[in-house]
């Protein structure tokens, strides 16, 4: 019996042994290996892993400006406008709500704008987190840490300038995952945004440095401020029109950028010999996709007159008052297609581009006049098209140009205006020979159109020659709204509520954080 | 070793075989041997019938005769005779040295052993809330996913085949409601004892039985992944005799039972006219609906050859389906080779097990896409141009008319798929009480899938992109080991089963893909990567967009302790209580950790004195059960953890260097929101049971009442952003509540000889309901779900809180204005435009996921012939046919074609063949309640009819699936998805077909 329990005992001990013998030898820590993945903690150790972090926000600003930003930047103007044309491109209704400010908190667009500005945001706040604590000395990196986590304070500063513009009241996050941020009035962005750039403007670089090209520069880090000063009524209540002179004067006589001597040449394929632009956000057909504008607006009849492979989706189209800012001397006007379409073929030999739709047998004909904003039977050649930014011959859907964020020609028209605005509203000679700078390139040397008198600019002729300039550049709805027009009626859409100057903050992104508080009227 | 001795065995008549049983080790006495012959209900001799002396592992298995033999201590000891598809009979020898016995099928009698999970139990003696299917009550005809097999069959788990009969599309399954808001928590798999297996591994006819736990205390010992309950599959084994070959074969094909009614060319025409549109007319009439389906013939075939002699048994088995979708691609091969054997060893006291199986699938994907756009097609478009190619009008509709058919034959998708389960049991008997088991299993999945557009395609014209491969490979290798003791013990009245154990499991998963353009042959499909044009090709302005590499690897492990305790008194006070720590590597580094228990209790009220002299009772037991179970298995890896990598969405160079010295360098940076808190997502359940049996066992069933609450909802939440990055952060939020009750009723109507007639209900009700949404990890006041292509930001649904699960959310409908446009309620109750519409008029506008599902199953036998016939219904929910809002619209008429439903056809000379189409509104496309409908069915889902031949052994039958149904839902059919994602109660745009399905079927054993 007292065998038979030994005997009991040790087998149960082997038993157990055994068992847990399998469970040690199985047993292992239960931390993540990784094997495609890198976590942060093993990141940013070399000059490349560095360099390469800080890049990835400047390359996420592609996905960001076009077409998104720009769309919600144009299609709310009178300057552009999605048609639907022989039934074809109503989309939901979506252009039809932007065209007539009727769209709703959950329009896709001003969701997806949302994001992709919240998201640049949280982009420039991780590399910011990342870097400031490392002791990068030893790296040899090609510019300095201090100048990396300024230029990306300027570039968080952007993508807040769009969101004080689009959305005006949004919280201000400057780490990453901090949960239940609260909405912050206008004036208090406007004011982070301020404080941020003159923080960091003088750890900079210029314009020439190794790496310059379509990152923030002093230069380019005045022309934002300037921006925000013209808009510092709108945006926080109070005007400073001096603090926008003293940036425009600042990128003036910087001495790095003169005027080029066409009205085009900031727009070409090759813009990147530009000397008017000051910052840009650099395309590629095939490194840095997204830039589609010639396929947005060109007719997909075009095709064949630009040797396109794809074919166009002529989209967009402007509204017949914005065109008819156009004299016919204007150089400018050359930036819309319009009238009977041909092109010149392999051989030299002029051919006609033929029409479809219910232009279908006929040569396309592009008219000024759009006659239904939803056009179920007809509207093919209805509306102007703008080619402004250089179509090349056999483009892709993507193009090469670089867009461009602020040009020289801009900073003379904010000087101008702040000067005309400090001044009463009328013109100073000083204002008109600025404006008239830019303006007389576009005109026939002798061209009595050429140049304004403190008489003929008027405030409400700055605005129409800022259309003209400006057209496409993403500018129009906040000279609209500077200017106390953005409510009017025009084509097609009638007045519209002052709260439509804001969009409402998406109802998704409500959802997600109830603390949010909505724009007035939404 | 002294044991208790009863000796006042003064109960009832009824109770002494079953005290006899518990008495256990009596004293040992001289040893002396039984023997007897084993028969069948018919009287035939059985072979292959295990015979155990109880309490030990000493065994004995019948003869081809059906004779056995056993060695025993004492004549005061009990005989197990167990034999699968029998019911099992405890026998005490009572002194007698023969002993005869005759099997009875098993009809579900009290004495049905059921899987637990790690080991089996009595039926009689279970206390949590288990089902069982045997496989003689699985639905026949064609099964491509194994769960189809227990549809309508068990209360509480809904089995849905949103996808109809698409060979490749596997079922919707939710036991007790919706188990996560996920959705993706699946029931845990258990083949065969091997945790975490795919159903996909095995054939359908090597299936013997089907178990599932459902409440919480059986649940609990699976521990992780048990929120959804646990499906423990038992597949065949061999039988002691000469080698049994059976084989089953089937053909079959499907038939479309309901479609869209879309306008015909001459309606088409007339709506063209009436809205002043250009109706592209170019003469045909063509139905694109039916241009892309075909008659199809699926057919299978399972041979199995088992046996065993001696102490080693075995099965084997190959099996073959060849099923063909309805569309024109849409087909499976699946090809499955099985091998098991046991066998016993060391004076029978090692007890080893092997088994090896292997399937096959190739499959070829349908095009949803392709059903979809049949309905956008213009019926005036030919399918082909005179020459033969296909038509296409690329300049109509910005390119949105694309032919159906030509994107359906000219793609091809298609998948390979390994699946490899293999699995060694050692256990070993130290006494007659104590064992040790280990097993281990590698289960092996390889996917490799091929994709290819034939350059024909007028889009691979267009773009220039020219015909477009890619190749890609998917591997996934599973790792089990486990390792148990068990302790098996009678004291006197108490029974006491004992076991602890250890299990280890490690998924790892790895693949590559790469794909290239521009081939200038359509033969090599997608075998020769290397032959298209565009890898190389730099040239500025050629697309390059089909060019790409990757590669991946991820890994999770699970680690758990375990064990059990099973013990009742005198079979009439029953406990079982189970423990299981577990802890997983996908979880945040702090808590990883979580302890799972389960305690179950029940009373026999039957075996108690004042019950037992009620005369129609034949037994009666009440349960109750409280557990705790886990789920992280719809996290993926890594997901606590801040990584670092390329923009994850499209290929993000960034420019860095001067004009004319360009620099394009790919930024990196955080490719995920991390969340270091994860943590489990637990359900706690009260279940409360009655099984009953009465009148001789004529009418049996079940009752149960369950209340499970799931707390720290793992889910794929919508971020706050800012200060996120993405949109996405898995977190835990929250907590869902599911409270129902179960009824299974089985009723032996008719027991003759040539006559029987049982018929079975299963019912379920569940209420769901989303306690709350929000924690420490995510803040929201609810998460929209279900983009039904309106775009992001106008889902359907929604996950609330004090709202069911997937609840319709959105605008009320209240009219429209005179001119066609929508009208809806605002929160004031005001009908106003849509542009009037802000958030805070939005409105819950019902459940999606049905209150109640029931299921009827009469089984029938007369003679030679023998019928199933089941009925099944669900009740109490909401269906969103997101077809009609994009084909019910005349703003999109031009890129899409309409429902005949969109209109009202008015009486009007000018339209003498058709009448005049007047819209019922005009309203862009927009969700609203207008759209909602009530999706209530039942169908007549399995009808099947067999005949036994007068030879032995052979049968014929004939099975209809989803024969016919009733409903007032306007769409093809109201079963649709019941789990949140990705939208339960939703038919998509693009789709595929409903059919009814017949097939004829023989099984012949030999």
């Amino acid at each position: 019996m007292k065998k038979n329990m030994h005997t009991f005992y040790r087998k149960m001990a082997l038993a157990l042994l055994l068992v847990s013998t399998l469970g040690i030898n199985a047993c292992q820590e239960l931390d993540e290996n990784v094997y495609s993945e890198i976590t942060t903690a093993n990141f940013y150790e070399t000059k490349d892993q560095v360099m390469a972090a800080y890049l990835l926000p400047y390359g996420y600003m592609q996905e960001v400006v076009y077409d998104i930003h720009w769309s919600l930047a144009t299609f709310p103007t009178d300057e552009a406008v999605a048609t639907v044309k022989n039934g074809q491109g109503y989309e939901n209704g979506r252009w039809i709500q932007f065209h007539q400010h009727t769209w709703t908190t959950s329009l896709d667009f001003i969701l997806w704008e949302w994001f992709n500005v919240m998201r640049g945001i949280g982009f420039c706040n991780q590399f910011i987190a990342e870097i400031e604590s490392r002791d990068l000395s030893a790296m040899d990196l090609p510019l300095s840490k201090e100048q990396m986590l300024a230029e990306m304070k300027l570039l968080r500063a952007q993508f807040y300038y769009f969101a004080i513009d689009m959305f005006g009241n949004v919280p201000i996050v400057t780490t990453v995952g901090e949960a239940n941020p609260t909405t912050r009035p206008r004036a208090e962005v406007f004011a982070f945004i301020e404080s941020e750039i003159l923080a960091n403007i003088n750890l900079l670089g210029e314009k020439g440095d190794h790496g310059w090209y379509g990152h923030f520069t002093k230069t380019a880090a005045h022309a934002l401020l300037a921006r925000l000063y013209i808009n510092a009524e709108v945006f926080a209540g109070t005007p400073r029109w001096d603090d926008a002179i003293a940036s425009c004067d600042y990128i003036i006589n910087s001495g790095h950028y003169t005027l080029d001597a066409t009205w085009d040449a900031p727009f070409k394929v090759r813009n990147e010999n530009s000397q008017e632009n000051i910052l840009v956000v650099p395309y590629d057909y095939n490194y840095a996709t997204g830039f589609n504008m010639g396929m947005q607006n060109l007719p997909g009849a075009m095709r064949d007159a630009y040797g396109i492979p794809g074919w166009p989706w002529g989209k967009t189209v402007t509204q017949e008052s914005f065109f008819r800012l156009f004299k016919e001397n204007d150089l400018r006007i050359n930036q819309w297609l319009v009238g009977p379409q041909s092109y010149l073929d392999a051989s030299g030999n002029q051919q006609p581009v033929w029409g479809w739709w219910d232009q279908d047998g006929e040569q396309l004909v592009i008219r000024p006049q759009i006659a239904l904003l939803n056009n179920p039977n007809g509207g093919y050649g209805d509306g102007v098209r703008n080619i402004k930014y250089e179509i090349e011959r056999g483009m892709q859907d993507n193009m090469s140009n670089d867009f461009v964020m602020y040009r020289l020609s801009e900073i003379l028209f904010l000087k101008a205006e702040a000067l005309m605005r400090k001044n009463g509203g009328t013109a100073t000679q000083e204002a008109v020979t600025l404006i008239n700078q830019v303006r007389r390139r576009a005109f026939a040397p002798g061209d009595p159109d050429a140049t304004y008198t403190t008489a003929t600019l008027t405030l409400n002729e700055l605005l129409n020659e800022r259309g003209r300039e400006f057209a496409y550049e993403m500018k129009r709805r906040e000279d609209l709204i500077r200017f106390g027009k953005f409510g009017e009626p025009w084509w097609e859409k009638p007045a519209s509520a002052k709260t439509r100057e804001l969009y409402p903050i998406p109802m998704q992104i409500r959802v997600a954080n109830p603390l949010l508080e909505q724009n007035p009227g939404y | 070793m002294k044991k208790f001795n009863l000796k006042n065995l003064t109960l009832s008549r009824f109770l002494v075989p079953l005290l006899l049983l518990l008495a256990g080790h009596v004293a040992q006495a001289q040893g002396t041997s039984v023997r007897g012959t084993i028969t069948d209900d018919k009287g035939d001799a059985l072979p292959g019938v295990t015979v155990v002396l109880r309490g030990t592992a000493q065994g004995s298995i019948s003869d081809a005769e059906g004779r056995y033999t056993l060695e025993v201590p004492s004549t005061q000891e009990t005989l197990i005779f167990s034999y699968v598809g029998y019911a099992r009979q405890e026998i005490a020898i009572n002194n007698r040295s023969v002993i005869d016995v005759q099997m009875l099928t098993d009809d579900k009698t009290l004495n049905e052993v059921v899987v637990i999970g790690y080991g089996t139990q009595k039926r009689e003696t279970v206390t949590g809330s288990i089902a069982t299917v045997k496989s003689e009550d699985f639905i026949q005809g064609i099964i491509a996913d194994p769960m189809t097999l227990i549809t309508g069959k068990v209360a509480g788990l809904a089995v849905t085949r949103p996808n109809g009969s698409d060979p490749n599309a596997t079922t919707d399954f939710s036991l007790r409601g919706a188990v996560s808001r996920e959705g993706s928590a699946q029931p845990l798999i258990v083949i065969d004892g091997v945790p975490g297996g795919d159903l996909r591994t095995i054939a359908p006819q090597d299936i013997e039985s089907i178990d599932v736990l459902k409440d919480g205390s059986a649940a609990a010992i699976y521990g992780s992944r048990a929120t959804g309950g646990v499906v423990l599959v038992t597949t065949k084994r061999g039988r002691q005799g000469p080698a049994r070959v059976a084989y089953t074969g089937y053909v079959s094909t499907d038939q479309i039972t309901r479609r869209y009614d879309v306008l015909n060319a001459e309606q088409y025409r007339a709506v063209a006219r009436s809205i002043n549109r250009e109706a592209n007319d170019m003469g045909s009439e063509t139905d694109w609906f039916n241009q892309l389906t075909r008659t199809p013939v699926s057919h299978g075939h399972n041979l199995a050859v088992s046996g065993g002699s001696g102490k080693t048994d075995y099965y084997a088995a190959v099996n073959l389906q060849n099923y063909q979708g309805m569309d024109l691609v849409g087909a499976r091969r699946f090809v499955n080779g099985t091998f098991r054997l046991n066998t016993k060893a060391l004076s029978d006291k090692l007890d080893f097990s092997i088994m090896l199986t292997n399937s096959f699938d190739n499959k070829t994907f349908a095009d949803y896409y392709g059903f979809g756009q049949a309905l956008n097609m213009n019926p005036t478009f030919p399918v082909t141009n005179p020459d033969g190619t296909y038509f296409e009008a690329p300049q109509i509709a910005q390119g949105s008319q694309w032919n159906p058919v030509a994107n359906t034959r000219y793609n091809t998708n298609n998948s390979k798929e390994k699946r490899m389960l293999g699995t060694a049991n050692l256990s070993y008997a130290f006494t007659g009480d104590l064992s040790a088991r280990v097993s281990y299993s590698y289960a092996f999945q390889d996917f490799l899938s091929g994709s290819y557009t034939d350059n024909r395609l007028l889009y691979m014209q267009q773009s220039g992109i020219n015909g477009q491969a890619s190749r890609s490979q998917n591997s996934t290798t599973n790792n089990v080991l486990e390792g148990m003791l068990d302790y098996q013990k009678q004291l006197g009245s108490h029974n006491l089963n004992l076991l602890v154990g250890y299990s280890y499991q490690n998924i790892f998963n790895e693949g590559f893909g790469a794909g290239n353009n521009n081939f200038n042959t359509n033969a090599f499909l997608y075998y020769n990567l290397g032959a298209g044009a565009a890898l190389n090709n730099l040239t500025p302005g050629f697309r390059r967009d089909g060019v790409y590499v990757n590669s991946f690897g991820n890994e999770r492990t699970l680690l758990a302790y375990f064990g059990r305790l099973i013990y009742d008194y005198k079979e009439k006070y029953l406990l079982n209580v189970s423990f299981r720590r577990e802890g997983a590597s996908v979880l945040g580094a702090d808590n990883k950790w979580g302890n799972f228990v389960g305690v179950s209790g029940g009373w026999i009220l039957s075996n108690e004195a004042f019950i037992n002299d009620v005369g129609f009772i034949n037994n009666l037991k009440l349960r109750a059960g409280y557990g705790i179970t886990g789920n992280q298995n719809s996290l993926s890896p890594y997901q606590s953890l801040a990584t670092v990598g390329p923009f994850p969405w499209k290929q993000m160079y960034s420019f860095y260097g001067s004009p004319g010295d360009p620099n394009w360098i790919l930024g990196y940076g955080p490719t995920i929101n991390p969340n270091p808190s994860l943590t489990w997502e637990t359900k706690n359940e009260l279940n409360l049971g009655l099984d009953f049996s009465l009148f001789k066992s004529r009418i049996s069933g079940s009752l149960d009442y369950y209340d499970r609450r799931i707390n720290n909802l793992i889910g794929n939440y919508t971020a706050q952003l800012p200060p996120n990055i993405y949109d996405y952060i898995f977190a835990n939020a929250g907590q869902m509540r599911n409270s129902g009750l179960e009824l299974l009723l089985e009723a032996r109507i008719v027991s003759q000889d040539k006559f029987r007639w049982n018929a079975t209900f299963v019912g379920a009700q569940n209420v769901n309901k989303i306690v709350t949404v929000s924690s420490e990890q995510f803040f929201g006041a609810a998460q929209p779900i279900t983009d039904i292509g309106l775009g992001w930001g106008q889902e359907v649904q929604r996950l609330a809180e004090g709202q069911p699960v997937g609840v319709f959310y959105g605008k009320k409908f209240a009219g429209v204005t005179d001119n066609g446009n929508w009208l809806f309620y605002n929160s004031e109750g005001q009908a106003v435009t849509s542009d009037q519409i802000g958030d805070d008029d939005y409105q819950y506008l019902g459940n999606s996921i049905p209150r109640f599902n029931l299921g009827l199953t009469n089984t029938i036998a007369i003679g030679r012939f023998d019928a199933s016939i089941l009925v099944r219904s669900a009740l109490g929910f909401n269906v969103l046919n997101s077809k009609n809002i994009f084909h019910d619209n005349v703003n999109s008429f031009g890129a899409t074609n309409l429902l005949v439903s969109a209109f009202d056809w008015v009486q009007d000379p000018n339209y003498p063949n058709t009448g005049r189409p007047e819209p019922k509104h005009r309203g862009e496309p927009t969700f609203s309640d207008y759209y909602l409908e009530k999706g209530d069915y039942m169908k007549l889902d399995n009808v099947t009819v067999g005949y036994t031949l007068p030879f032995k052994n052979l049968r014929v039958y004939a099975t209809a699936l989803n024969l016919a149904i009733l409903t007032n839902y306007s769409g093809m059919d109201p079963e649709l998805g019941i789990n949140p994602f990705p939208g339960a109660g939703v038919e998509f745009r693009n789709y595929y077909p409903r059919t009814r399905t017949f097939t004829v079927g023989v099984s012949a054993n030999f």
